[in-house]
Protein backbone atom coordinates (compact mmCIF):
# COMPACT_ATOMS: atom_id res chain seq x y z
CA UNK A 1 0.00 0.00 0.00
CA UNK A 2 2.95 2.33 1.05
CA UNK A 3 5.06 2.00 -1.97
CA UNK A 4 1.55 2.14 -4.05
CA UNK A 5 0.99 5.67 -2.90
CA UNK A 6 5.15 6.25 -3.33
CA UNK A 7 3.91 5.44 -6.79
CA UNK A 8 0.98 8.12 -7.45
CA UNK A 9 2.98 10.26 -5.43
CA UNK A 10 5.96 9.96 -8.29
CA UNK A 11 3.88 10.09 -11.17
CA UNK A 12 1.65 13.55 -9.92
CA UNK A 13 5.65 14.89 -9.14
CA UNK A 14 6.40 13.85 -12.59
CA UNK A 15 3.18 15.15 -13.78
CA UNK A 16 2.99 18.62 -11.94
CA UNK A 17 6.50 19.16 -13.96
CA UNK A 18 6.07 17.71 -17.31
CA UNK A 19 2.97 20.02 -17.18
CA UNK A 20 4.90 23.06 -15.61
CA UNK A 21 7.53 22.81 -18.06
CA UNK A 22 4.49 22.69 -21.39
CA UNK A 23 3.02 25.48 -19.93
CA UNK A 24 5.87 27.71 -18.79
CA UNK A 25 8.93 26.28 -20.90
CA UNK A 26 7.15 24.92 -23.88
CA UNK A 27 9.53 26.13 -26.59
CA UNK A 28 11.61 22.72 -27.62
CA UNK A 29 14.25 25.52 -28.69
CA UNK A 30 16.57 24.66 -26.34
CA UNK A 31 19.08 22.46 -27.18
CA UNK A 32 20.62 19.97 -25.20
CA UNK A 33 24.26 21.75 -26.04
CA UNK A 34 22.96 25.17 -25.29
CA UNK A 35 21.45 23.54 -22.04
CA UNK A 36 25.32 21.67 -21.81
CA UNK A 37 26.85 24.81 -22.05
CA UNK A 38 25.50 26.74 -19.64
CA UNK A 39 25.36 24.39 -16.73
CA UNK A 40 28.89 23.76 -17.25
CA UNK A 41 29.72 27.17 -16.53
CA UNK A 42 31.46 28.11 -13.15
CA UNK A 43 30.08 31.76 -13.24
CA UNK A 44 26.63 30.65 -13.20
CA UNK A 45 26.95 29.18 -9.58
CA UNK A 46 25.58 31.22 -6.66
CA UNK A 47 27.16 34.24 -5.51
CA UNK A 48 26.23 36.87 -3.08
CA UNK A 49 28.52 39.32 -4.74
CA UNK A 50 27.67 41.59 -7.61
CA UNK A 51 29.15 41.77 -10.50
CA UNK A 52 30.74 45.01 -11.51
CA UNK A 53 30.99 44.41 -15.32
CA UNK A 54 30.07 41.76 -17.77
CA UNK A 55 32.98 39.77 -19.26
CA UNK A 56 33.08 39.53 -22.88
CA UNK A 57 35.99 36.51 -24.04
CA UNK A 58 37.66 37.35 -27.30
CA UNK A 59 36.62 33.72 -28.32
CA UNK A 60 33.12 35.21 -28.57
CA UNK A 61 32.44 36.58 -31.42
CA UNK A 62 28.86 35.58 -32.38
CA UNK A 63 26.28 38.15 -31.28
CA UNK A 64 23.17 35.52 -31.05
CA UNK A 65 24.48 33.13 -28.95
CA UNK A 66 27.85 33.32 -27.22
CA UNK A 67 27.83 37.48 -26.29
CA UNK A 68 24.21 37.48 -25.36
CA UNK A 69 24.97 34.93 -23.11
CA UNK A 70 27.29 36.13 -21.29
CA UNK A 71 24.91 39.52 -20.47
CA UNK A 72 22.35 36.66 -19.72
CA UNK A 73 25.01 35.27 -17.72
CA UNK A 74 25.81 39.10 -15.98
CA UNK A 75 22.17 39.12 -15.86
CA UNK A 76 21.31 36.20 -13.66
CA UNK A 77 24.44 36.86 -11.38
CA UNK A 78 22.75 40.39 -10.67
CA UNK A 79 19.59 38.70 -9.66
CA UNK A 80 21.57 36.49 -7.35
CA UNK A 81 23.33 38.78 -5.90
CA UNK A 82 20.42 41.37 -5.09
CA UNK A 83 18.31 38.79 -4.03
CA UNK A 84 20.97 37.45 -1.60
CA UNK A 85 19.30 37.59 2.45
CA UNK A 86 20.36 41.18 3.08
CA UNK A 87 20.44 40.50 6.76
CA UNK A 88 22.08 37.21 7.04
CA UNK A 89 24.72 34.32 5.69
CA UNK A 90 22.42 32.22 4.71
CA UNK A 91 22.09 31.69 0.85
CA UNK A 92 19.51 32.66 -1.28
CA UNK A 93 16.36 31.07 -0.79
CA UNK A 94 17.76 28.41 1.51
CA UNK A 95 14.45 28.98 3.87
CA UNK A 96 12.12 28.92 0.56
CA UNK A 97 11.96 32.85 0.70
CA UNK A 98 13.96 35.96 1.90
CA UNK A 99 14.54 39.75 2.33
CA UNK A 100 16.28 41.05 -0.31
CA UNK A 101 19.25 43.04 -0.41
CA UNK A 102 17.66 45.45 -3.44
CA UNK A 103 14.92 45.98 -0.95
CA UNK A 104 17.07 47.89 1.63
CA UNK A 105 18.28 50.05 -1.26
CA UNK A 106 16.80 53.67 -1.33
CA UNK A 107 13.58 53.89 -3.24
CA UNK A 108 12.60 57.06 -5.84
CA UNK A 109 10.04 58.60 -3.20
CA UNK A 110 12.92 58.86 -0.66
CA UNK A 111 15.33 60.50 -2.76
CA UNK A 112 13.36 62.77 -4.83
CA UNK A 113 11.13 64.53 -1.41
CA UNK A 114 8.06 66.80 -2.79
CA UNK A 115 9.86 69.90 -1.05
CA UNK A 116 12.98 69.60 -2.69
CA UNK A 117 14.80 68.93 0.40
CA UNK A 118 17.96 66.85 0.88
CA UNK A 119 17.27 63.18 1.48
CA UNK A 120 18.24 61.53 4.23
CA UNK A 121 22.17 59.59 4.02
CA UNK A 122 22.10 56.18 3.13
CA UNK A 123 20.98 53.90 5.72
CA UNK A 124 20.31 50.77 4.35
CA UNK A 125 18.91 49.45 7.90
CA UNK A 126 16.25 52.20 7.77
CA UNK A 127 15.53 52.22 4.22
CA UNK A 128 14.90 48.19 4.27
CA UNK A 129 12.34 48.34 7.50
CA UNK A 130 8.94 49.22 5.51
CA UNK A 131 7.98 48.46 1.88
CA UNK A 132 5.96 51.61 1.11
CA UNK A 133 4.10 51.56 -2.64
CA UNK A 134 2.42 54.09 -4.00
CA UNK A 135 2.78 53.79 -7.46
CA UNK A 136 0.16 52.03 -9.84
CA UNK A 137 1.86 52.31 -13.44
CA UNK A 138 5.66 51.98 -13.94
CA UNK A 139 5.76 55.96 -15.20
CA UNK A 140 6.04 57.48 -11.47
CA UNK A 141 3.86 59.86 -11.98
CA UNK A 142 1.20 58.18 -13.25
CA UNK A 143 -2.56 58.62 -11.51
CA UNK A 144 -0.82 61.33 -9.33
CA UNK A 145 -0.44 63.59 -12.77
CA UNK A 146 -2.48 64.71 -14.69
CA UNK A 147 -0.46 67.07 -17.12
CA UNK A 148 1.50 64.15 -18.85
CA UNK A 149 0.46 61.95 -21.11
CA UNK A 150 1.36 58.29 -20.43
CA UNK A 151 0.81 55.34 -22.70
CA UNK A 152 1.50 52.98 -19.95
CA UNK A 153 -1.29 51.97 -18.69
CA UNK A 154 -2.25 49.91 -14.78
CA UNK A 155 -2.04 46.34 -15.06
CA UNK A 156 -4.52 44.81 -13.69
CA UNK A 157 -4.58 41.02 -11.76
CA UNK A 158 -6.62 38.12 -12.06
CA UNK A 159 -8.51 39.02 -8.58
CA UNK A 160 -9.16 42.75 -10.27
CA UNK A 161 -6.18 44.21 -8.34
CA UNK A 162 -3.64 46.79 -9.48
CA UNK A 163 -0.26 45.84 -9.47
CA UNK A 164 1.97 47.94 -8.27
CA UNK A 165 5.51 49.55 -8.70
CA UNK A 166 8.28 50.17 -7.09
CA UNK A 167 11.93 51.57 -7.70
CA UNK A 168 14.85 51.60 -6.57
CA UNK A 169 18.98 52.56 -6.40
CA UNK A 170 22.05 51.74 -5.19
CA UNK A 171 24.20 53.62 -3.30
CA UNK A 172 26.65 54.81 -6.37
CA UNK A 173 23.68 56.23 -8.02
CA UNK A 174 21.99 57.85 -4.63
CA UNK A 175 25.70 59.58 -3.98
CA UNK A 176 25.67 61.12 -7.66
CA UNK A 177 22.17 62.37 -7.22
CA UNK A 178 23.04 63.78 -3.75
CA UNK A 179 26.55 64.70 -4.29
CA UNK A 180 24.98 66.86 -7.21
CA UNK A 181 22.00 68.15 -5.60
CA UNK A 182 20.30 66.90 -8.70
CA UNK A 183 17.24 65.46 -6.33
CA UNK A 184 15.40 69.21 -6.86
CA UNK A 185 14.64 71.16 -9.97
CA UNK A 186 16.86 74.25 -8.92
CA UNK A 187 19.60 71.57 -8.43
CA UNK A 188 19.10 70.55 -12.01
CA UNK A 189 18.69 73.80 -13.84
CA UNK A 190 22.36 74.99 -11.71
CA UNK A 191 24.07 71.51 -13.10
CA UNK A 192 25.71 72.64 -15.85
CA UNK A 193 28.00 69.45 -16.76
CA UNK A 194 26.86 66.47 -18.82
CA UNK A 195 25.01 63.79 -16.30
CA UNK A 196 27.17 61.18 -16.48
CA UNK A 197 26.34 58.07 -13.27
CA UNK A 198 29.66 55.77 -12.69
CA UNK A 199 30.09 52.90 -14.32
CA UNK A 200 30.55 49.61 -12.68
CA UNK A 201 34.14 48.41 -13.53
CA UNK A 202 35.98 44.98 -13.79
CA UNK A 203 39.95 46.17 -13.20
CA UNK A 204 39.59 48.77 -10.38
CA UNK A 205 36.55 46.25 -9.02
CA UNK A 206 34.12 49.68 -9.08
CA UNK A 207 30.23 49.18 -8.98
CA UNK A 208 28.05 51.11 -11.18
CA UNK A 209 24.75 53.06 -10.80
CA UNK A 210 21.92 50.87 -10.79
CA UNK A 211 18.39 50.90 -10.67
CA UNK A 212 15.99 48.07 -9.83
CA UNK A 213 11.85 48.88 -11.07
CA UNK A 214 9.80 46.30 -9.56
CA UNK A 215 6.29 45.02 -10.15
CA UNK A 216 4.08 43.48 -7.07
CA UNK A 217 0.58 41.65 -7.22
CA UNK A 218 -1.40 42.02 -4.05
CA UNK A 219 -1.41 37.99 -3.26
CA UNK A 220 -5.34 37.04 -3.70
CA UNK A 221 -7.30 33.79 -4.78
CA UNK A 222 -5.51 31.37 -6.78
CA UNK A 223 -2.34 32.56 -5.53
CA UNK A 224 0.48 30.13 -4.30
CA UNK A 225 3.13 32.05 -1.95
CA UNK A 226 5.09 29.46 -2.04
CA UNK A 227 5.77 30.31 -5.92
CA UNK A 228 6.53 33.98 -5.23
CA UNK A 229 8.75 36.53 -3.12
CA UNK A 230 6.81 38.00 -0.88
CA UNK A 231 6.69 40.88 1.57
CA UNK A 232 4.36 42.55 3.21
CA UNK A 233 3.58 46.42 1.95
CA UNK A 234 2.02 49.48 2.87
CA UNK A 235 -0.15 50.28 -0.58
CA UNK A 236 -0.68 54.49 -0.68
CA UNK A 237 -3.30 55.24 -3.46
CA UNK A 238 -2.75 59.53 -2.76
CA UNK A 239 -5.83 61.57 -3.74
CA UNK A 240 -6.52 62.75 -6.98
CA UNK A 241 -9.99 65.47 -6.23
CA UNK A 242 -10.43 65.85 -10.14
CA UNK A 243 -10.13 61.92 -10.75
CA UNK A 244 -12.36 61.45 -7.81
CA UNK A 245 -9.87 59.08 -6.47
CA UNK A 246 -10.13 59.19 -2.66
CA UNK A 247 -6.35 58.47 -0.82
CA UNK A 248 -6.28 55.12 0.71
CA UNK A 249 -3.95 53.67 2.31
CA UNK A 250 -4.09 50.04 3.50
CA UNK A 251 -2.08 46.48 4.27
CA UNK A 252 -1.54 43.89 2.20
CA UNK A 253 1.19 40.66 1.18
CA UNK A 254 2.51 41.53 -2.44
CA UNK A 255 4.07 38.92 -4.69
CA UNK A 256 7.13 39.81 -6.75
CA UNK A 257 6.24 39.98 -10.66
CA UNK A 258 8.30 41.47 -12.13
CA UNK A 259 12.38 42.77 -11.58
CA UNK A 260 14.28 45.06 -13.90
CA UNK A 261 17.49 45.92 -13.17
CA UNK A 262 19.59 48.47 -15.24
CA UNK A 263 23.09 48.54 -14.30
CA UNK A 264 25.51 51.24 -15.70
CA UNK A 265 28.77 49.89 -16.82
CA UNK A 266 32.47 51.84 -18.40
CA UNK A 267 31.74 49.71 -21.53
CA UNK A 268 28.21 49.87 -21.64
CA UNK A 269 27.19 53.34 -20.99
CA UNK A 270 23.75 53.06 -22.10
CA UNK A 271 23.17 50.85 -19.59
CA UNK A 272 22.68 47.04 -19.58
CA UNK A 273 19.45 46.41 -19.09
CA UNK A 274 18.14 42.95 -17.46
CA UNK A 275 14.11 41.72 -16.54
CA UNK A 276 13.30 39.14 -15.07
CA UNK A 277 9.27 37.75 -14.23
CA UNK A 278 7.67 35.55 -12.45
CA UNK A 279 6.64 32.23 -14.49
CA UNK A 280 2.89 32.24 -13.64
CA UNK A 281 2.58 35.67 -15.26
CA UNK A 282 1.17 34.85 -18.67
CA UNK A 283 1.46 32.68 -21.59
CA UNK A 284 3.65 33.27 -24.61
CA UNK A 285 1.96 34.14 -28.16
CA UNK A 286 1.52 30.91 -30.22
CA UNK A 287 2.40 28.57 -27.50
CA UNK A 288 -0.11 26.62 -24.93
CA UNK A 289 -1.88 28.51 -22.43
CA UNK A 290 -3.08 26.18 -19.81
CA UNK A 291 -2.79 26.82 -16.29
CA UNK A 292 -3.19 29.71 -13.81
CA UNK A 293 -1.37 33.02 -15.04
CA UNK A 294 -1.42 35.96 -13.20
CA UNK A 295 -2.40 37.78 -16.05
CA UNK A 296 -4.30 36.00 -18.17
CA UNK A 297 -7.43 34.06 -18.03
CA UNK A 298 -7.96 31.30 -21.02
CA UNK A 299 -11.91 31.21 -20.42
CA UNK A 300 -12.26 35.30 -21.32
CA UNK A 301 -11.97 34.90 -25.04
CA UNK A 302 -13.69 38.16 -25.67
CA UNK A 303 -10.84 40.74 -24.09
CA UNK A 304 -8.43 42.01 -26.38
CA UNK A 305 -4.99 40.95 -25.89
CA UNK A 306 -2.62 43.44 -24.25
CA UNK A 307 -5.17 46.03 -24.25
CA UNK A 308 -4.93 48.72 -21.53
CA UNK A 309 -7.67 48.87 -18.97
CA UNK A 310 -10.78 51.33 -19.85
CA UNK A 311 -10.65 54.79 -18.15
CA UNK A 312 -11.11 56.24 -15.90
CA UNK A 313 -8.11 54.32 -13.88
CA UNK A 314 -9.08 53.94 -10.24
CA UNK A 315 -7.18 51.55 -8.29
CA UNK A 316 -9.64 52.07 -5.55
CA UNK A 317 -12.36 50.89 -7.86
CA UNK A 318 -14.28 47.19 -7.36
CA UNK A 319 -14.72 44.46 -10.04
CA UNK A 320 -12.58 45.75 -12.27
CA UNK A 321 -11.83 43.79 -16.13
CA UNK A 322 -8.14 42.15 -15.18
CA UNK A 323 -5.48 42.39 -17.68
CA UNK A 324 -5.19 40.20 -20.58
CA UNK A 325 -2.00 39.88 -21.35
CA UNK A 326 0.50 37.46 -23.86
CA UNK A 327 4.10 37.72 -23.94
CA UNK A 328 4.50 38.62 -27.84
CA UNK A 329 8.37 38.02 -27.78
CA UNK A 330 9.54 34.33 -26.76
CA UNK A 331 12.12 33.85 -24.60
CA UNK A 332 15.51 33.22 -26.47
CA UNK A 333 16.51 29.37 -26.13
CA UNK A 334 19.86 29.89 -25.19
CA UNK A 335 18.12 32.24 -22.31
CA UNK A 336 15.91 29.87 -21.05
CA UNK A 337 19.05 27.30 -21.08
CA UNK A 338 20.77 29.29 -18.55
CA UNK A 339 17.84 29.96 -16.80
CA UNK A 340 17.09 26.20 -16.46
CA UNK A 341 20.60 25.66 -15.11
CA UNK A 342 19.89 28.60 -12.47
CA UNK A 343 16.96 26.93 -11.19
CA UNK A 344 18.43 23.94 -10.76
CA UNK A 345 21.03 25.57 -8.45
CA UNK A 346 18.58 27.00 -6.30
CA UNK A 347 16.51 24.05 -5.82
CA UNK A 348 19.93 22.68 -4.67
CA UNK A 349 19.50 24.58 -2.01
CA UNK A 350 16.17 23.87 -1.42
CA UNK A 351 13.86 22.20 -3.13
CA UNK A 352 10.82 25.04 -2.03
CA UNK A 353 13.23 27.23 -2.82
CA UNK A 354 10.81 30.52 -4.83
CA UNK A 355 13.49 31.84 -6.88
CA UNK A 356 12.92 28.81 -9.19
CA UNK A 357 9.67 30.52 -9.73
CA UNK A 358 11.64 33.94 -11.69
CA UNK A 359 12.60 33.84 -15.40
CA UNK A 360 15.05 35.70 -16.74
CA UNK A 361 13.14 37.16 -20.07
CA UNK A 362 16.30 38.92 -21.62
CA UNK A 363 19.44 41.44 -21.44
CA UNK A 364 19.56 44.31 -23.86
CA UNK A 365 22.81 46.06 -24.06
CA UNK A 366 24.63 48.56 -26.43
CA UNK A 367 26.32 46.32 -28.98
CA UNK A 368 28.43 49.29 -30.59
CA UNK A 369 28.15 51.63 -27.68
CA UNK A 370 31.16 54.21 -28.70
CA UNK A 371 29.70 54.60 -32.11
CA UNK A 372 26.14 55.13 -32.09
CA UNK A 373 24.24 57.66 -28.88
CA UNK A 374 21.79 55.06 -28.40
CA UNK A 375 24.53 52.25 -28.78
CA UNK A 376 22.87 49.92 -31.13
CA UNK A 377 20.60 48.05 -28.54
CA UNK A 378 20.12 43.90 -28.51
CA UNK A 379 18.23 42.52 -29.03
CA UNK A 380 16.28 45.65 -30.63
CA UNK A 381 13.16 45.29 -28.94
CA UNK A 382 12.69 44.02 -25.09
CA UNK A 383 9.89 44.21 -22.76
CA UNK A 384 8.38 42.76 -19.03
CA UNK A 385 4.97 41.83 -19.23
CA UNK A 386 4.53 43.43 -16.19
CA UNK A 387 6.25 46.72 -16.71
CA UNK A 388 5.78 47.25 -20.66
CA UNK A 389 2.39 44.85 -20.64
CA UNK A 390 0.94 46.96 -23.64
CA UNK A 391 4.00 48.18 -25.43
CA UNK A 392 4.88 44.73 -26.31
CA UNK A 393 4.07 45.07 -29.84
CA UNK A 394 1.03 44.23 -32.22
CA UNK A 395 -0.24 40.84 -33.78
CA UNK A 396 -1.47 41.63 -36.97
CA UNK A 397 -2.86 38.68 -39.51
CA UNK A 398 -1.32 36.41 -36.93
CA UNK A 399 2.03 37.50 -36.78
CA UNK A 400 3.74 39.68 -34.24
CA UNK A 401 4.73 42.98 -35.89
CA UNK A 402 7.16 45.44 -33.94
CA UNK A 403 7.60 48.98 -34.69
CA UNK A 404 10.69 51.04 -34.20
CA UNK A 405 10.38 54.12 -31.58
CA UNK A 406 6.79 52.90 -30.51
CA UNK A 407 7.30 48.79 -29.46
CA UNK A 408 9.24 48.73 -26.15
CA UNK A 409 13.15 48.86 -26.03
CA UNK A 410 15.28 49.60 -22.53
CA UNK A 411 17.99 51.80 -24.22
CA UNK A 412 15.50 53.18 -27.04
CA UNK A 413 13.15 54.44 -24.71
CA UNK A 414 15.06 56.02 -22.18
CA UNK A 415 18.10 57.38 -23.97
CA UNK A 416 14.80 60.10 -24.65
CA UNK A 417 15.00 60.96 -20.77
CA UNK A 418 15.93 64.37 -19.61
CA UNK A 419 16.61 66.69 -16.43
CA UNK A 420 13.58 68.94 -15.31
CA UNK A 421 15.56 71.49 -16.92
CA UNK A 422 16.03 70.06 -20.83
CA UNK A 423 19.75 68.16 -20.59
CA UNK A 424 20.34 64.88 -20.82
CA UNK A 425 19.85 62.73 -18.07
CA UNK A 426 22.01 59.51 -18.62
CA UNK A 427 19.21 57.08 -19.38
CA UNK A 428 17.33 57.70 -15.92
CA UNK A 429 13.79 59.51 -15.95
CA UNK A 430 13.84 59.22 -12.30
CA UNK A 431 15.49 63.10 -12.24
CA UNK A 432 11.82 64.25 -13.69
CA UNK A 433 10.09 63.16 -10.39
CA UNK A 434 12.49 66.10 -8.64
CA UNK A 435 10.52 68.98 -6.74
CA UNK A 436 11.23 72.35 -6.77
CA UNK A 437 12.11 73.98 -2.99
CA UNK A 438 9.86 76.74 -2.71
CA UNK A 439 11.52 80.05 -1.77
CA UNK A 440 11.23 80.79 2.08
CA UNK A 441 9.34 84.05 3.18
CA UNK A 442 11.35 86.80 4.63
CA UNK B 1 21.99 33.98 -54.18
CA UNK B 2 23.94 33.37 -50.81
CA UNK B 3 24.02 36.15 -48.28
CA UNK B 4 27.24 36.73 -48.63
CA UNK B 5 26.95 36.93 -52.13
CA UNK B 6 24.57 39.57 -52.05
CA UNK B 7 26.16 41.81 -49.47
CA UNK B 8 29.33 41.61 -51.42
CA UNK B 9 27.38 42.79 -54.50
CA UNK B 10 25.60 45.34 -52.41
CA UNK B 11 28.69 46.93 -51.19
CA UNK B 12 29.63 47.67 -54.68
CA UNK B 13 26.76 48.85 -55.60
CA UNK B 14 26.14 50.88 -52.46
CA UNK B 15 29.56 51.99 -52.30
CA UNK B 16 29.47 51.20 -48.36
CA UNK B 17 32.12 48.80 -46.68
CA UNK B 18 31.22 45.30 -45.46
CA UNK B 19 31.50 46.14 -42.38
CA UNK B 20 28.43 48.92 -42.41
CA UNK B 21 26.66 46.27 -45.06
CA UNK B 22 26.70 43.17 -43.09
CA UNK B 23 28.31 43.92 -39.57
CA UNK B 24 30.57 41.05 -37.38
CA UNK B 25 27.83 41.87 -34.66
CA UNK B 26 24.75 42.37 -36.62
CA UNK B 27 21.71 43.50 -34.58
CA UNK B 28 19.51 44.32 -37.52
CA UNK B 29 19.78 42.23 -40.38
CA UNK B 30 19.32 44.25 -42.80
CA UNK B 31 20.86 42.45 -45.74
CA UNK B 32 19.18 39.24 -44.20
CA UNK B 33 15.46 41.04 -44.68
CA UNK B 34 16.40 42.39 -48.35
CA UNK B 35 17.24 39.29 -49.77
CA UNK B 36 14.40 37.53 -48.85
CA UNK B 37 12.15 40.23 -50.27
CA UNK B 38 14.35 40.39 -52.81
CA UNK B 39 14.08 36.12 -53.15
CA UNK B 40 9.89 36.22 -52.27
CA UNK B 41 8.08 34.97 -55.60
CA UNK B 42 6.29 37.83 -57.52
CA UNK B 43 8.82 40.97 -56.02
CA UNK B 44 11.42 39.79 -58.77
CA UNK B 45 10.59 38.09 -61.98
CA UNK B 46 11.45 34.45 -62.15
CA UNK B 47 14.81 33.66 -62.97
CA UNK B 48 16.13 37.61 -62.28
CA UNK B 49 17.99 36.65 -59.43
CA UNK B 50 19.60 33.99 -60.26
CA UNK B 51 21.08 36.00 -63.46
CA UNK B 52 22.28 38.44 -61.03
CA UNK B 53 23.74 35.77 -58.78
CA UNK B 54 25.69 33.88 -62.18
CA UNK B 55 26.62 37.55 -63.18
CA UNK B 56 28.39 38.42 -59.77
CA UNK B 57 30.20 35.34 -59.89
CA UNK B 58 31.19 36.05 -63.19
CA UNK B 59 32.40 39.77 -61.99
CA UNK B 60 34.30 38.28 -59.10
CA UNK B 61 35.93 35.85 -61.19
CA UNK B 62 37.40 38.96 -63.29
CA UNK B 63 39.53 40.01 -60.42
CA UNK B 64 37.92 43.32 -60.68
CA UNK B 65 34.54 43.01 -58.79
CA UNK B 66 33.95 46.78 -59.60
CA UNK B 67 34.66 46.77 -62.78
CA UNK B 68 33.16 43.45 -63.57
CA UNK B 69 29.75 44.71 -61.97
CA UNK B 70 30.10 47.44 -64.50
CA UNK B 71 30.65 44.84 -67.49
CA UNK B 72 28.26 41.78 -66.32
CA UNK B 73 25.58 43.98 -64.44
CA UNK B 74 25.09 47.44 -65.44
CA UNK B 75 25.42 46.69 -68.88
CA UNK B 76 22.53 44.05 -69.13
CA UNK B 77 19.59 46.45 -69.01
CA UNK B 78 17.28 43.80 -67.40
CA UNK B 79 20.24 42.97 -64.65
CA UNK B 80 21.11 47.19 -64.56
CA UNK B 81 17.75 47.92 -63.39
CA UNK B 82 17.26 44.98 -60.40
CA UNK B 83 20.64 46.60 -59.47
CA UNK B 84 19.52 50.38 -59.31
CA UNK B 85 16.29 49.15 -57.62
CA UNK B 86 18.78 47.28 -54.98
CA UNK B 87 20.82 50.15 -54.55
CA UNK B 88 17.44 52.27 -53.83
CA UNK B 89 16.41 49.55 -51.66
CA UNK B 90 19.46 50.01 -49.13
CA UNK B 91 19.39 53.70 -49.25
CA UNK B 92 15.38 54.64 -48.91
CA UNK B 93 14.56 50.88 -48.02
CA UNK B 94 11.39 51.80 -50.45
CA UNK B 95 11.08 48.87 -53.50
CA UNK B 96 10.88 50.62 -56.80
CA UNK B 97 8.15 48.61 -59.23
CA UNK B 98 10.41 46.82 -61.90
CA UNK B 99 7.66 47.01 -64.67
CA UNK B 100 8.12 50.91 -64.85
CA UNK B 101 10.51 52.40 -66.37
CA UNK B 102 12.58 54.55 -64.08
CA UNK B 103 12.45 57.75 -66.53
CA UNK B 104 8.47 58.05 -66.60
CA UNK B 105 9.14 59.51 -62.72
CA UNK B 106 5.64 58.13 -61.67
CA UNK B 107 6.56 54.46 -59.72
CA UNK B 108 4.49 51.96 -57.43
CA UNK B 109 6.55 52.39 -54.43
CA UNK B 110 6.69 50.11 -51.16
CA UNK B 111 8.35 50.87 -48.24
CA UNK B 112 9.22 47.71 -47.60
CA UNK B 113 9.86 47.91 -43.60
CA UNK B 114 10.08 50.71 -40.68
CA UNK B 115 12.84 49.17 -40.07
CA UNK B 116 14.33 49.10 -43.58
CA UNK B 117 13.22 52.69 -44.11
CA UNK B 118 14.72 53.60 -40.75
CA UNK B 119 18.26 52.13 -41.91
CA UNK B 120 18.17 53.39 -45.02
CA UNK B 121 21.85 54.64 -45.67
CA UNK B 122 20.18 57.87 -46.92
CA UNK B 123 20.28 59.03 -43.95
CA UNK B 124 23.20 58.62 -42.62
CA UNK B 125 24.75 59.62 -45.90
CA UNK B 126 23.69 63.46 -45.15
CA UNK B 127 23.95 63.48 -42.50
CA UNK B 128 20.38 63.16 -40.93
CA UNK B 129 17.80 61.20 -39.53
CA UNK B 130 14.29 59.87 -40.56
CA UNK B 131 11.74 61.45 -40.17
CA UNK B 132 9.82 61.10 -37.17
CA UNK B 133 12.86 58.76 -36.08
CA UNK B 134 16.12 59.42 -34.10
CA UNK B 135 18.68 57.61 -32.33
CA UNK B 136 20.48 60.43 -31.01
CA UNK B 137 20.88 61.84 -27.71
CA UNK B 138 18.21 64.63 -26.50
CA UNK B 139 18.87 67.92 -27.98
CA UNK B 140 21.06 66.77 -31.03
CA UNK B 141 18.99 69.17 -33.01
CA UNK B 142 21.11 71.87 -31.49
CA UNK B 143 24.25 70.09 -33.24
CA UNK B 144 26.22 69.14 -36.16
CA UNK B 145 24.49 66.12 -37.39
CA UNK B 146 26.75 62.79 -37.46
CA UNK B 147 27.02 61.45 -40.79
CA UNK B 148 26.98 57.44 -41.18
CA UNK B 149 31.24 56.74 -41.13
CA UNK B 150 32.86 55.69 -42.65
CA UNK B 151 31.22 57.88 -46.34
CA UNK B 152 30.56 55.24 -49.03
CA UNK B 153 33.79 54.44 -51.28
CA UNK B 154 32.76 54.78 -54.68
Amino acid sequence: MRKTNVIILGAVIMAFFVSFYACHNPTGQTSPKEAADSLKTSETALRDSLPYNVSIAKTDTVLDTQIRREFDKFSWQSFIALNWPADSTEKIGEHGDNNTVWETWKENYQVFLPDGSKPEPWDTAKQGRQKLLVQVGKTPTVLTDVTQPFLTGPLIDQNGQYTRFQIVMNKEMFDYIDTNTLYNYQGQLNFKKTIDFPGGDNPTKTYGAIMVKASWKIMGKGDDPARFHTAKATIHVPAIPDRHIKDTTFQAVVGLVGLHIGTKSKTNPQWIWSTFEQVDNCPTFGEPDNGHYNFYDKSATGRKINNKPDEPWDPNRPGQTPSQIVRLTPVFSGTRALTDSIHKLFTAVNPKSVWQYYELVGTQWPVHANQLPAGDPFPVFMANATLESYIQGTVKAGKVVYTQGVTSSCIGCHNGATTLGGRTSDFTYLLRTAAAVKPTKK
Amino acid sequence: MTLNDFANLSVVLTGYPLSTILPQLDTQHQAEEFLEFLQTPGNVPAGEMDNLAAAWQKATASGDPVQGVKTYIMADVTLARLAQNIIMLWYLGVWYDLATPLTTGSFAIQVISGKAYKNGLAWGTMGAHPMGYSEENFGYWNTVPPFLNPQPSN
